[in-house]
């Protein structure tokens, strides 16, 4: 028999799935005392901050740092041609692999972070002394438009990236399933569009800092990161410093759903405050310009988009053809029973900004979103019909899938199914949904309703190791976790609780700990917690043997359960029993303490280890969808969000309060960035024009509908007990759902996000 | 966000008297309510040598922050926050549109802090001239005007005054034109309509070391209804893309539109149509149609359909013909 944990289910009455626990971080995040890398502050901190470029293509010609350095309170000025720095790189990313420099002496857009360092005894020093720097800059052609960077005979730019960029080209991704002209062929008819996405950003709450010091030859580092393995391990493969020298900690991560995890420009900032910390020998904290903070997301692009389909809805071929970052049709691919699919994607070198992934999952999404949207326009199909339509996984239909599953001992559920049942009642679809263009309201608006589902993505194993002990009666758990805000360790706490039939509060696990090479959670938040959930549940099944092994365990004055097997007991609410008599009760602090040696202080257990590999292929079952409410505003061109329905399923839902959080936050930035969300540059500098949170039109609490956040489960995930994660899934989900709503109102297209007053205007034609 | 740059001076002036001393050199700045001071700092907007050498906080003055109805008028003290002027049961009675521009202005949390006096004062909304680091040297500036040829979704429909296309924000500033006030400053009484200008890099006729003091706003005739709309992306705290007052009795009519020109802009093409005619949708939208007769177009640039690069001011004078109308139907 392989390794089937998703057909394991939480004990009854256990804190999995319990809503009303206190929040592992509620009383800190809710008083203000929560710490984010930001609030750190160690003993002889010194502050550094570095340079922004004012242009968005420029190479330094000239830096006299004389008047800077000579102000008082200023330590250290570092360069990037100093030998410390000189030539380091930095940034390896998920597609392309290329590798930035840590410190340029150019910059590739505007407000890059280039050339110099300042380090000094406080934040106002840092500011006074880079504007003390006097920089000659000598300005290069720069490209804001990818069309404009890849047009023959442009002037390469990113040359510095290693390797280089050729041709302004990035990176070439191409994808092939099936036989996509074959299936044009098999067609009723062709659809042919071209969608685009304006460039955004990611609007986290939490800027970046690091904090670095060394102590000898051991580097401590507090980190804003969802992945501190990537780095340290950067640190160790190209700094050479030994990874069981360094101390990476974690505080509270700010809300950027993923983005830092891969956010290479951080690894950057994390290697020059190692350098600048071992310079000047005092710990430095080096601060990023919250104001400026640049990095965009990944679904920027002009994709142009075909599909071959039957007049009933089944689409036989899908083909993208995009200049953009990554390929928009692999989550289709993943999530139905389309045979054909083919994608290109062509990542552009540009003047933007660099390395662009946050909310990440939004590029396929909004694939999904926009040829279920348009099958069913073309053929006045309803939406929902379309996508259950042609629900499957990798080109074969459900039934296929439910194969699947009776093989390997999933439940038959189709997830889509399901989502739809209670997503449509609760959003009131079938009263709500109509014709495009066919409801005008009294107010003398359009009303519309939107759609879109993918697959849920968050559902691997990682076999990281865990380790715990029990100490005076508390389970602890040892480990490195980030929390992105999911209450990752409170939600770990739920599943051992679970297993080994402790109490909730007698379970601790914290975040701002290194604790050596446990890194049991990375990456935080929902994928760390899906990643990792097998090897909690086989350890603290572990350790709950442990215990029982001691209950029965001879000592002196005699074993607690004399004559009793392990066998013949069990663990509820932290009271070891006996099975036969209930009421035959011991406390696990006080069995453990009995065996604890020279006090309380030594756990007499510890289990660690990991799961067994799960060998089965991974699919993707679980789904979810969003239903959206609009009035549309013909003659101003506004589009009001009334109403989001979401409903995820989550496979098994660990902790539903921090799902729903999930749910409510992802889809506020989802449909905000569907409507408004989008970074402008000036046409002649290449400055980013809405550089902060007036000009970026963020959306506060009172910009958007109700949202009703629903949760089922159909334990389809390929990890204990079938879970899936959820996050920036529920953000990505409905990145586009305003365009879909807008045609649902007025009978008119628009694929141009994000769907601001403007583009909606020259829609109508009223500009 | 980096720290303030130092300044050398801060005054907590505790009268009008000492403000005004403090403020007559013109190396110092005013600060209210700081909700716009403080980012024009923070953000170091201004050119290094407009860089203020001093603060005076106008806040620390006693006596300046009433709503009262006397002798025919509302007056208002300059530090008077927005908020409470949104709440005010004696503003909501009589200057609906006053009310209605307050309780629109900013997010809750800028009306709690933003005045009246700052409202009105504060400088002109252009991201060229609101670059971080003083990064375009602008018209206002000393410079030429970045947006005439760059991205001016934002700027002015009805031209330039001086080179400069920005356009004034204030939500409050065509309401009080609309309602015929007067501003009452530390040396004069200024008609509202008269009170703001192109005046280097300030927004207003004010010279150095003359403060607002008061906002003075005649009882209305009997009969007049007044209103205001405000269009923005988000509708919780943006500025305003277009914003409209107007105060229309059976003989009269005063219509102001304000984010569409470098001051308030009073359409009086508009209020020829309206005066004295009943208020109809057919009437409404002639209005409109007669105040963007006048607007100026700045073409798009834009070379890809997906990139929305300089889309151009289109869009807002279609904004301004339809919010204009609208504000006349309701003030029926």
């Amino acid at each position: 028999m392989t390794y089937q944990p998703w057909t394991y289910r939480p004990p009854e009455g256990s804190p999995v799935g319990q809503r009303g626990l206190r929040r592992n971080d509620g009383l800190s995040k809710a008083s203000g005392a929560a710490l984010y890398t930001k609030d750190i502050k160690v003993g002889g901190m010194l502050y550094a901050k570095m340079l922004m470029s004012p242009y968005a293509h420029a190479i330094i010609t000239n830096l006299d740092t004389t008047a800077a350095a000579a102000l008082p309170g200023v330590v250290d000025i570092l360069r990037w041609d100093d030998p410390d720095i000189a030539g380091q790189r930095s940034a390896r990313l998920s597609d392309g692999n290329q590798k930035w420099l840590c410190l340029a002496g150019r910059t590739d857009h505007y407000n890059h972070q280039v050339g110099v360092a300042v380090v000094a005894k406080s934040e106002e020093l840092c500011d006074r002394a880079l504007r003390l720097l006097n920089v000659t800059w000598n300005q290069q052609t720069f490209y804001i438009a990818d069309e404009d960077a890849l047009a023959p005979g442009a002037t390469p730019i990113l040359t510095e990236v290693s390797p280089a960029p050729v041709n302004n080209v990035l990176n070439t991704t191409i994808n092939t399933w099936g036989d996509v002209e074959a299936g044009f062929l098999a067609s009723d008819r062709i659809i042919e569009f071209t969608y685009f996405r304006g460039d955004n950003l990611s609007a986290c709450v939490e800027p970046a800092s690091v904090v670095a010091e060394w102590r000898g030859e051991y580097l401590d580092m507090w980190v804003r990161q969802q992945n501190p393995t990537l780095i340290q391990q950067e640190l160790a493969l190209d700094m050479g410093i030994p990874i069981a020298k360094m101390d990476i900690r974690v505080t509270h991560q700010g809300g950027a759903f993923g983005g830092i995890n891969w956010l290479p420009h951080y690894r950057q900032l994390a290697k020059i405050a190692a350098v600048l910390a071992k310079r000047v020998k005092q710990p430095v904290k080096l601060i990023f310009d919250e104001a400026k903070f640049q990095c965009a997301n990944d679904d920027v692009g002009t994709y142009n988009i075909k599909i071959g389909v039957k007049n009933d809805g089944t689409i036989m071929a899908v083909s993208s053809d995009a200049i953009a970052m990554r390929c928009p049709l692999g989550k289709l691919r993943n999530g139905s029973k389309i045979p054909n699919i083919y994608q290109k994607s062509v990542w552009a070198a540009n003047n933007r900004s660099h390395r662009q992934m946050f909310r990440h999952g939004t590029v396929e999404t909004n694939g999904n979103q926009e040829v279920y949207s348009h099958v069913a326009g073309e053929l006045g199909l309803d939406p929902t019909d379309v996508a259950l339509l042609n629900d499957g996984f990798e080109g074969q239909d459900w039934a296929a899938m439910t194969a699947y599953q009776i093989a390997n001992g999933f439940e038959q559920r189709q997830s889509l199914a399901e989502v739809l049942d209670v997503g449509k009642t609760a959003f009131g679809w079938a009263e709500r949904w109509h014709l495009p263009g066919t409801r005008p309201l009294a107010n003398g608006k359009m009303h519309g309703v939107g759609f879109n589902t993918t697959i849920k993505w968050s559902n691997g194993q990682a076999q990281k190791n865990v380790a715990m002990t029990v100490r005076d009666g508390k389970v602890q758990l040892l480990a490195r976790t980030s929390d992105m805000g999911h209450d990752s360790p409170g939600n770990y706490a739920r599943v051992v609780a679970a297993e080994m039939g402790m109490l909730y509060q007698d379970v601790t696990a914290r975040t701002e700990r290194d604790n050596g090479s446990f890194d049991y959670s990375a990456p935080g938040g929902s994928s760390g917690l899906v990643n990792t959930i097998c090897n909690l549940v086989e350890v603290a099944r572990d350790a709950k043997q442990q215990i029982l092994a001691l209950a029965v365990k001879d000592r002196t004055g005699g074993p607690f359960f004399p004559g009793k097997t392990v066998e013949e007991l069990d663990i509820k609410d932290s009271m070891v029993f006996e099975i036969a008599n209930p009421l035959n009760t011991k406390t696990v602090k006080e069995i453990c303490n009995a065996f604890s040696v020279g006090g309380i202080t030594q756990s007499p257990v510890f289990a660690h280890g990991t799961a067994p590999l799960v060998t089965i292929a991974k699919k993707y079952q679980c789904k979810h969808a969003a239903f959206v409410e609009v009035e549309v505003d013909t003659e101003l061109g506004d589009i009001d969000v009334t109403k989001v329905t979401i409903v995820d399923d989550e496979g098994c839902v660990i902790n539903p309060d921090a799902c729903n959080g999930q749910q409510y936050g992802g889809v506020h930035m989802g449909v905000a960035k569907s409507r408004d969300e989008e970074r402008v540059y000036d046409p002649q500098t290449g400055v980013w024009l809405n550089s902060d949170l007036i000009w970026y039109p963020v959306w506060t609490s009172l910009d958007c509908g109700p949202i009703d956040c629903h949760l089922i489960e159909t334990h389809g995930g390929n990890t204990a007990y079938g879970c899936f994660g959820t996050g920036e899934n529920t953000s990505a989900l409905t990145s586009a759902i305003t365009g879909d709503a807008f045609y649902n109102a007025t009978g008119v297209r628009l694929d141009d996000f994000p769907t601001t007053p403007i583009r909606v205007l020259k829609a109508l034609g009223k500009i | 966000m980096k720290t303030i740059k130092a300044y050398s001076q801060h005054v907590n002036a505790t009268t009008v008297a000492e403000a005004t001393a403090a403020l007559a050199k013109g190396t110092a700045m005013a600060c209210a309510g700081g909700t716009d001071l403080l980012a024009l700092l923070r953000f170091e907007v201004l050119p290094a040598d407009k860089y203020p050498q001093g603060i005076v906080n106008l806040k620390t003055i006693p006596g300046l922050d009433y709503i009262k109805e006397e002798s025919g008028f509302l007056k208002v003290g300059a530090l008077t926050r927005l908020e409470d002027i949104a709440q005010s049961a004696v503003v909501q009675a009589k200057w609906a549109a006053l009310s209605q521009a307050a309780s629109r202005a900013a997010s809750p949390h800028v009306r709690a802090m933003g005045t009246i006096g700052g409202n009105i004062c504060q400088y002109i909304r252009c991201w060229y001239f609101r670059a971080a680091d003083n990064r375009f040297n602008c018209k206002r500036k000393g410079g030429v005007c970045w947006a005439r040829l760059g991205d001016n979704r934002f700027h002015s429909i009805f031209g330039s005054m001086q080179g400069c296309w920005a356009v004034n924000p204030s939500d409050i500033a065509p309401a009080l034109v609309a309602l015929n006030a007067t501003i009452v400053t530390s040396s004069r009484q200024i008609a509202a309509e008269s009170f703001w200008a192109v005046a280097g890099l300030a927004s207003t006729v004010l010279n150095a070391g003359e403060i607002v003091t008061e906002v003075r706003v005649p009882v209305p005739a009997t009969g007049t209804k007044s209103a205001f709309l405000k269009y923005a992306y988000r509708k919780s705290i943006d500025f305003p893309i277009v914003n409209v007052a107007a105060a229309i009795s059976a003989s009269d009519a005063r219509i102001c539109l304000n984010a569409v020109y470098n001051i308030p802009y009073r359409a009086t093409a508009a209020e020829n149509l309206v005066r004295g005619q009943p208020i109809t949708p057919e009437l409404a939208e002639a209005a409109g149609q007669a105040v963007i007769a006048n607007a100026t177009l700045l073409e798009g640039s834009g070379t890809h359909p997906g990139n929305n690069s300089n889309p151009g001011n289109a869009w807002k004078i279609q904004v301004a013909k339809i919010l204009v109308k609208r504000t006349i139907l309701a003030c029926q």
